[in-house]
């Protein structure tokens, strides 16, 4: 019996964190992400498998596995970014003009969001999916005679996400404005071919 | 080292810890195996991921919100009407490319065409709207800027429509660099000038060796 309990409390003792490195390394090969972590303050998860979805102007739907915790309203010119623990994986934008607020997805989860300035009424920003055409991290405009640095452009037309002074108050000529330091972090994690998203009320 | 492994087998605390150890290991590794159940009902309490977005949202832009005003303007408006004025409406401004043109100086003597060779009644026929107090030289200097082969009804619709000016396109700036036919009129100015001085030196110069002679 004493031998048996030996040999049964040494098993249990190597056993159990083994058995905890197993069943964490099997979550998150089945989520294919980083486990859901409820405590972490950064970030709101989502279950595994029951993804919340976006809808996409195409008709399409993208499934978000995580948001950024921030619910408080963000400052003109302010911006969120926490990518810490984000797979690589297909990234994407979705710009909200009735927000007023740009969201990148990576791999389902959001890393960065930030408050954005907008075309006007009488020069509005088109609606719709956007595969970024080409990139330039300086960026002079040809048709504003103005810096647009770290340009991601959406249309044949001129169209594009660029940094900009962003101020309550401002409006742009159909581009998407947003901060300087978001501009730069935006920019290192789009590549030409990635989708943004822009919806909002026409 | 082994007299304490020994002692530490032989004592009774450790039947107690092989159990909690067993114990323990069972309870967490449960924890983590119903931890989507558990999680899925803490997770349904988490708003839709809209809302989430709404929240940190600065909210709809408003109408106003464009049309941005200095404060001069601001405190002058409501000094005058003593409240504030007509609500302000958006300015979008036009890109550089498609900004209107300079305005043309209208004067009639040079905007109206005057005919080449028709006589001033029939024109009166032609358009009898258009007040023509100018005078109209006969092929004089007003019609040396048609085309000689521009029929009178012709002419005077094309003088109707703005004279021809620049309307609506890009006003003509003078480059900084002149263009090659100017360079030539110039080079051509220049070739005149020196020839023509060379030429009175000449002349000079032969006038002074005959009167030098005629002297001698």
């Amino acid at each position: 019996m004493r031998t048996l309990l030996n040999v049964a409390g040494v098993l249990a003792v190597i056993s159990a964190p083994i058995t905890l490195v197993v069943i964490h390394k099997r979550t998150v090969a089945a989520g294919g992400t980083i486990t859901p972590q409820i405590e972490n303050t950064d970030r709101i998860y989502y279950p595994i498998g029951r993804y919340p979805t976006l809808v996409i102007p195409d008709g399409k739907t993208e499934p978000v596995k995580s948001l950024l915790n921030s619910r408080r309203p963000i400052r003109f010119g302010d911006y969120v970014w926490n990518d810490a623990g984000v797979p690589k994986g297909v990234v994407w934008v979705r710009v909200d003009l009735s927000r007023q607020t740009l969201s990148i997805f990576r791999d389902g989860n959001e890393i960065g969001t930030t408050v954005v300035l907008f075309g006007t009424d009488g020069k509005p920003t088109p609606r719709g999916v956007f595969p970024v055409l080409a990139k330039a991290e300086v960026h002079r405009s040809s048709l504003y005679d103005a810096d647009m640095p770290f340009m991601l452009r959406l249309t044949g037309d001129g169209v594009a996400i660029h940094a900009s002074r962003v101020r309550e108050g401002s409006a742009t000529h159909g581009c998407v404005g947003v901060p300087f330091e978001f501009a730069r972090l935006l920019y290192t994690q789009i590549s030409r071919g990635d989708r943004v998203v822009i919806v909002g009320e026409s | 080292m082994n007299d304490r492994l020994v002692s530490w087998a032989k004592s009774h605390v450790r039947p107690i810890c092989a159990v909690t150890a067993v114990v323990g290991s069972l309870v967490a590794s449960q924890c983590f195996l119903s931890a989507g159940p558990l999680r899925s009902a803490a997770f349904a309490l988490l708003e839709d991921p809209l809302s989430i977005l709404s929240g940190r949202s600065p909210g709809a832009r408003s109408g106003g919100a464009l049309a941005q005003s200095k404060h001069a303007y601001q405190h002058a408006r409501m000094r005058n009407h003593g409240k504030p004025g007509e609500l302000p409406s958006e300015r979008v401004l036009a890109n550089v490319r498609s900004r209107p043109a300079a305005p043309v100086p209208e004067t009639e003597v040079g905007l109206l065409p005057a005919l080449p060779s028709s006589d001033a009644d029939s024109f009166g026929e032609t358009l009898p709207g258009i007040p023509f107090s100018a005078p109209v030289s006969r092929g004089g200097i007003a019609a040396a800027g048609f085309p000689s082969g521009a029929s009178g009804a012709v002419a005077g619709g094309v003088g109707v429509g703005g004279g021809g000016g620049n309307m609506g396109a890009v006003p003509v700036v003078a480059s900084a660099i002149p263009e090659p036919s100017s360079w030539a009129l110039m080079l051509t100015g220049y070739f005149v000038v020196g020839t023509a001085y060379r030429r009175r030196r000449k002349l000079h110069l032969t006038k002074r060796a005959s009167n030098d002679s005629k002297a001698a």
